[in-house]
């Protein structure tokens, strides 16, 4: 299915519109190995998931402000759109999506989420997993093979800057910091019972004058 | 290279309208083609250039115009990092062999009214040539052009008090005339 489908479905009706995809317009695969890209769309999915199952939760504390719980609705609603998409591109290639996490205590890149109460500690804390997100589509360059799949991480990698742009002006962070880039960096597997917790190193950020953008470690 | 799971090429935008118009979803599912992709024969200096025509704009503008930038002193916080971008393309333009950069091609032709008006075009033009460059390390030179100019178009709409990211998918635009897919 080409982006643009994709695209118009989630704009004009959701998750609703993906599942009622009719079954002609899946093209016919065999089954197929994991790939290079299949692995990358999985963790990447993960990592949406991940986002998402946050901003549902920072939305829900009490120490945000109209605006910046205005920005948190929406962004969780792109992140909803991100893992439909890929979900459905993953499902073209022959592999099954990771299953919908809902326990932020089962996902290591919300470790540390619960202890966030003010409304800056919680943006410090969403500013940094927008970072990986960004980190992790620059790296999934090298895995991306299916034109259509190439062009749609552009698009949502281009997203999750403005997240995180966004969050780290409402962050109080200048605008000469606040757009830079973040260095390039694979997202781990979705969590598992197998997985044993790892720690990730802060993505460092580049094309900038200045080192530091004032981003919270604590998902780190 | 794997074999393609997907229809062979994305739907034009003009196309995508079309069929909008014409009638609801699972009309524009069974109607949707596939349109040939005009620049999948381009070499990677020419796809470069394209891209480097709009990214040279951008820096130029943000250094030189300050006065038709965004409010505030945001046009000189966006100046290093186009300009940096800028070189990086120049680089791998050189590394390629190029010994100068691709002439302009359609940039000439725009109708912009501040500099801010290139960064839609950029991601737009990036987006369509993206999955036609050779390399790894190509594709995501283009990832970081695409994601720089929509953080940049996110920060003039929050400090503007506008929604800075509307979109879950940041298409961009074409140019008038350019042939190539975004979406």
């Amino acid at each position: 299915m080409s982006t643009s489908r994709r695209q118009f479905l989630l704009r004009s009706a959701g998750v609703a519109a993906t599942a009622g995809l009719p079954g002609s317009l899946l093209l016919a695969t065999t089954a197929l190995a994991a790939t290079d890209e299949t692995d990358a769309l999985v963790n990447l999915i993960g990592l949406e998931q991940a986002s998402a199952l946050m901003y549902t939760t920072i939305g829900e504390k009490s120490s945000l402000s109209p605006a910046t719980k205005k920005l948190i609705n929406a962004f969780h609603d792109q992140e909803e759109a991100h893992v439909n998409a890929f979900s459905e591109a993953l499902k073209q290639l022959g592999e099954d999506a990771p299953q919908t996490p809902t326990n932020v205590a089962d996902i290591n890149e919300l470790k540390g989420l619960g202890q966030a109460k003010s409304e800056k500690d919680l943006l410090g804390f969403a500013i940094a997993l927008e970072q990986k997100l960004v980190a992790a589509y620059l790296a999934a360059t090298s895995d991306f093979e299916t034109g259509d799949v190439i062009r749609s991480g552009s698009q949502v990698a281009a997203d999750h800057m403005q997240h995180l742009v966004a969050l780290r002006i409402a962050n109080q962070v200048p605008a000469s910091r606040a757009i830079v880039l973040p260095q390039p960096k694979a997202a781990s597997p979705p969590p598992s019972s197998d997985n044993p917790s790892s720690t990730d190193s802060t993505s460092t950020d580049s094309t900038s004058t200045d080192s530091s953008t004032g981003d919270s470690t604590a998902a780190n | 290279m794997p074999p393609s799971y997907f229809t062979s090429s994305p739907i034009t935008r003009r196309r995508l309208a079309a069929l909008t118009a014409a009638g609801g979803s699972a009309f524009l599912l069974s109607a949707c083609g596939s349109d040939a992709d005009p620049n999948a024969d381009k070499s990677d200096v020419e796809l470069l250039g394209l891209i480097r025509e709009l990214q040279a704009a951008l820096a130029d503008g943000y250094d030189q115009r300050p006065a038709d930038a965004p409010p505030g002193q945001v046009s000189k916080a966006f100046a290093p990092q186009t300009k940096a971008l800028l070189g990086e393309l120049d680089k791998a333009i050189s590394d390629l062999g190029a010994s100068q950069p691709p002439d302009a091609t359609f940039s000439a032709n725009l109708d912009v009214g501040s500099v801010a008006d290139y960064e839609p075009l950029l991601i737009g033009v990036t987006n369509a040539v993206v999955p036609d460059l050779g390399t790894d390390a190509l594709r995501q030179l283009a990832y970081r052009v695409t994601a720089a100019a929509a953080g940049r178009i996110a920060a003039t709409a929050q400090i503007a008090g506008e929604d800075p990211a509307p979109e879950a998918f940041v298409l961009g635009e074409l140019p008038p005339g350019f042939e190539g897919v975004s979406s």
